[in-house]
């Protein structure tokens, strides 16, 4: 039996016997070195650590005050404190609400629940912190019309129920497989991927379709379905039939009801249908109730591939026999401890966090080669891309443009004198307004920096589109003039050089600049002849630097 | 497969190996082909270069009014039929100039797709990817050709000059932004080309140099895979502002501006000619308005009257040049139009049977492939399913579409496994 959640800053490191996750995890890890002929490198540096776990916990860059707090501070237990205050802040449920909403939506475009309300719904689960596997219940049985019931929905709704569409998302996003391949036959790789896997879950949402209510609002109603008939585009005469199973689980029994008693409710063009055995509420109970190990495995992984930049099956939703898990006593490790904590997102979180796995250093050790050690070695720290989220408000984070912004806002909504005139009688009206203008600017980010809607975020890429947007674009190159006490307003203000590179090191890097680096600043100073926009220049080219556009 | 020259993981090395095994063993070779083998060959693939030029004709062109004609029949609708350079194949009377090139054309006229959603977007995602969008979101062919017929060129792979209004989106999929297309957006250069007036020449060469200084640093001793592309893409991005003139048409010949007319469709088409000369492997050129379940007579006489001869004088312009032999050349639409005509003169959505047309690389071009019967309301000969399609416009260029991507764990067929090319229409 693990223990979550067990150190505090005051308790003595617990012996072996009772070793908490966070001990497993550099235990199993370590033992997995010689395999790829690696060892650990060093323990990141406070600098590197303040930036990744701000970025991980909270979805932004630390500020430069609380990084040179940090860094100043001689505490030996500043680290788990630090972690403690994130996991404690609102912003961490903020942060998990949208980490979640972009792994269980994809970026999909809204239909019938608004991203804003399932967002809401999900950071309260993360507030009061909500057994992960409830949550998971609660959007696969979408049975509840009321407000909460139908922003739960949002997984089926927004999918518009279509079946392939959900058997492939709940086969890869909530039990790690993709069952692509098998819609249309047995998977030609792997074995374990079988066509009846398919149609063994498309039974669970087969009855599904969607019900407008009296209010207006869009839910779920479901026909009672007990098998579905499949024939493989290699054979199609040869049809076959299964009834509702978990892949290679059991097929799941469905009570007999007298004829005309199937239902709550005759149900009628005006009448929801309801069934009184519901697939749906079956498919949540026996997914997320304990019997399907694949989905603590998944669960686990996906937050361990949140953390570490790499799941230990990878890519997340490639769990099968010619993929198999780099490191597979840790994935049952922490798949059994999240399980027997009763999905305890935080307290799991928090035991990856506190362990030296993660808090390595991204810079190999010295005399070692970098791109000799296996990213699924975990011993030096896997770099990760910004999400679209967190490169914007980094962005405004670093360059101190929050005021920028606003005015950028309310200036776009002022273009249209009328309907300013109108807006500006009505506060309500305009903190609507001002909030729409602001979530178009989100989307325009995530167009740019997101994945293809209905895909996962892959691998770190970079396109011209976004470079050139980083490098030109005129709302961006105005966080960057300095204005309205914004960070090159206050930077240009400075008359020492080395003053200059530490505010913008601080700002932008989160850590202080190196020697070499204030000399390359200074040369570049007397270089130019405009000062400001030498400034200008300089912090330009750490926000477009590597190191800002990743998390080491 | 990661498209990551610099990425030096193991798993990857395994695949690299097999690739070239693969290659070695006579199959056609899936992936970044010049990266990947030994340089001798490469520098063999790299002569015979190819190229792809796509014309989506976006709302669904009426089959009727454009290469499938049938004048004097219930379904015909008011125009005649007209000769076209291959004896006995007529089109509508609205392609004048286009059936004067019917010889370098293959007509398709029993497209067909089955279950297609009701919605534009995943019929042409049905159409652009070769799945049903169901099973998606696949990569369109656009980042697909820029994945497998990759050139070590500091060019985009694939630009989108469409339609006003259209901005960038991530159509690559699991193919990752870096194959995303380059959308010209009216026919106008990229978004953020242009550097902002407090920004000049001299001022950008010194942060991009800091930049770069900033990158070299942080790399040593990290990996560099996430860098490198990343710094890659800096350095493509100021290429690209310094070659902004290749999306400026204004300096191709003024005789030329005027056989391409001044419309917007005759710049767009002038400016394809230019960059697929310039070596960029995939263009695609979008015209819109083709959705005429009102007045489709009208709206057809007029889309068509745009369209017909700036694409004649571009297939003629590639014939003349040389081009034409290596770029395959695609006029795609999402859907035919019905056989019914509604009451106020238009026609709706119809997925059973539609026409597409293909030519230029590797097409088996002057003939008609599949029939629909007299009145055109289904197909009588050869049905050809959109999966099937786009397995012809990936061997027509060479590449084996019943390969796979290779992306870490996992594998994606290129084309449907069910499906394969359709060898009537190949050489």
């Amino acid at each position: 039996m693990t223990r979550l959640s067990s150190l505090r800053a005051t308790e003595p490191v617990p012996d072996e016997a009772t070793a908490s996750l966070h001990e497993q995890v550099d235990q199993l890890v370590e033992a997995g070195f010689s395999r790829w002929e690696v060892t650990a490198t060093e323990r990141c540096s406070d600098a590197e650590f303040i930036r990744r776990i701000t970025l991980d916990l909270k979805g932004t860059i630390p500020t430069a005050e609380a990084t040179a707090a940090f860094i100043a501070d001689a505490s030996p237990t500043k680290r788990i404190e630090l972690i403690d205050r994130l996991l404690a802040d609102e912003s961490f449920a903020r942060r998990m609400a949208v980490a979640f909403d972009v792994t269980l939506m994809e970026r999909r475009p809204d239909k019938y629940v608004t991203s804003d309300e399932w967002r809401d719904w999900l950071q309260t689960a993360f507030t009061e912190n909500r057994p992960l596997n409830a949550t998971v219940a609660q959007i696969l049985s979408a049975n509840e019309i009321d407000d909460d019931g139908r922003r739960a929905a949002k997984f089926y709704l927004d999918r518009a129920v279509d079946k392939d569409v959900l058997v492939r998302d709940i086969g890869r996003l909530f039990l790690g497989v993709d069952l692509q391949c098998a819609q249309c036959h047995d998977h030609p790789d792997f074995s374990d991927y079988k066509h009846e896997h398919y149609y063994g879950l498309s039974v669970f949402v087969t009855g599904s379709k969607t019900f407008k209510l009296p209010n207006g609002k869009m839910a779920l109603q479901e026909t009672l379905t007990r098998e579905a008939e499949f024939a493989s585009v290699f054979a199609p005469e040869d049809t076959r039939k299964t009834g509702p199973r978990l892949l290679a689980g059991d097929v799941l029994e469905i009570p007999e009801f007298p004829e005309g008693e199937e239902y709550v409710e005759k149900p009628t063009s005006k009448v929801r249908s309801v069934p009184k055995f519901s697939l749906r509420e079956l498919l949540a109970t026996k997914l997320t109730g304990g019997e399907t190990p694949a989905f603590a495995r998944n669960m686990a992984n996906r937050l361990w591939a949140m953390m570490m930049g790499r799941g230990i099956v990878h890519p997340l939703d490639a769990h099968h026999v010619a993929n198999p898990p780099s490191h597979p006593e840790l994935l049952a490790a922490l798949a059994k401890s999240f399980q027997e904590s009763e999905f305890d997102t935080r307290g799991f979180v928090r035991e990856l966090v506190l362990s030296e796995t993660y808090q390595r250093s991204s810079i190999a050790p010295s005399e070692v080669d970098p791109s000799t050690i296996a990213a699924e070695s975990f011993a030096v720290a896997n770099m990760k891309g910004l999400s679209p989220e967190q490169l914007l408000h980094s962005l405004l984070e670093a360059t101190s443009s929050h005021a920028v912004f606003e005015k950028q806002i309310e200036d776009a909504l002022m273009e249209d004198a009328e309907a300013w005139a109108e807006l500006s009688a009505d506060a309500e009206k305009l903190d609507a307004a001002r909030d729409a203008k602001k979530a178009e600017r989100v989307k325009e980010f995530i167009t740019l920096f997101g994945s293809t809607p209905g895909r996962p975020e892959g691998e770190f890429q970079a396109s011209v589109t976004q470079t050139l947007f980083l490098a030109n674009n005129p709302a961006l190159v105005e966080w960057l003039e300095p204005r309205d006490n914004n960070l090159t307003a206050r930077i240009v203000a400075l008359d020492d050089a080395s003053d200059v590179g530490e505010m913008a090191y601080l700002s932008v890097l989160s850590r202080q600049p190196e020697a070499e680096e204030i000399s390359l600043l200074k040369e570049h100073l007397q270089s130019r002849d405009n000062r400001e926009a030498a400034i200008v220049e300089f912090v330009w080219s750490l926000i477009a630097s590597a190191e800002f556009r990743l998390n080491h | 497969m990661t498209r990551d020259p610099a990425c030096q993981s193991t798993s990857h090395l395994v695949s690299r190996r097999s690739m070239l095994g693969n290659l070695v063993a006579g199959a056609t070779g899936v992936g970044a082909i010049g990266r990947l083998v030994h340089p001798s060959v490469a520098s063999e693939i790299e002569k015979k270069k190819k190229q792809v030029l796509i014309f989506l004709l976006n709302g669904g062109l009426s089959q009727f009014e454009s290469f499938d004609p049938k004048p004097n029949t219930d379904t015909g609708g008011p125009f005649r039929q007209i000769a076209t350079a291959v004896p006995g194949t007529y089109f509508s009377e609205l392609m004048p100039h286009t059936a004067t090139i019917a010889d370098k054309l293959a007509v398709v006229r029993s497209m067909y797709a089955e279950k297609v959603p009701g919605s534009h977007g995943g019929a042409r995602d049905f159409v652009e990817t070769g799945r049903p969008p169901q099973l998606g979101p696949n990569p369109l062919m656009g980042p697909v050709y820029s994945t497998v017929l990759e050139q070590p060129s500091e060019l985009p792979g694939n630009i989108h000059i469409a339609p006003s209004r259209w901005g960038p989106r991530q159509d690559a999929a699991f193919l990752g932004p870096r194959h995303a297309s380059l959308v010209l957006s009216g026919g106008r250069p990229p978004l953020n080309l242009e550097r902002p007036e407090s920004i000049n020449e001299d001022s950008d060469d010194a942060r991009y140099r800091l930049r770069r200084i900033a990158d070299l640093r942080f790399s040593q001793r990290r990996r560099t895979a996430h860098s490198e592309a990343y710094s890659a893409s800096y350095d493509r991005a100021s290429q690209l502002i310094r070659k902004r003139d290749l999306f400026d048409t204004t300096k191709e010949p003024e005789k030329d501006q005027q056989r391409y007319g001044t419309h917007d469709f005759g710049r767009h088409c002038l400016l394809a000619r230019r960059l697929l000369e310039t070596g960029v492997t995939c263009v695609k050129v979008t015209h819109n308005n083709y959705d005429s379940h009102m007045e489709n007579f009208n709206f057809h006489l007029e889309q068509l009257g745009e369209f017909d001869r700036p694409f004649t004088t571009l297939i003629q312009d590639l014939d003349t040049r040389g081009m034409l032999e290596n770029t395959l050349v695609m006029l795609i639409t999402e859907f035919g139009r019905t056989p019914a005509i509604q009451p106020d003169l238009g026609r709706d959505h119809w997925p059973p049977n539609w026409s597409v047309v293909l030519g230029g690389c590797g097409i088996q071009v002057g003939g008609v492939l599949g029939a629909t019967n007299a009145n055109g309301t289904e197909i009588t000969d050869r049905p050809v399913h959109v999966a099937e399609m786009f397995h012809t416009y990936l061997q027509a260029v060479g590449v084996d579409p019943t390969g796979v991507h290779e992306l870490g764990g996992t594998r994606m067929p290129l084309g449907a496994p069910e499906r394969s090319a359709v060898k009537e229409l190949l050489i």
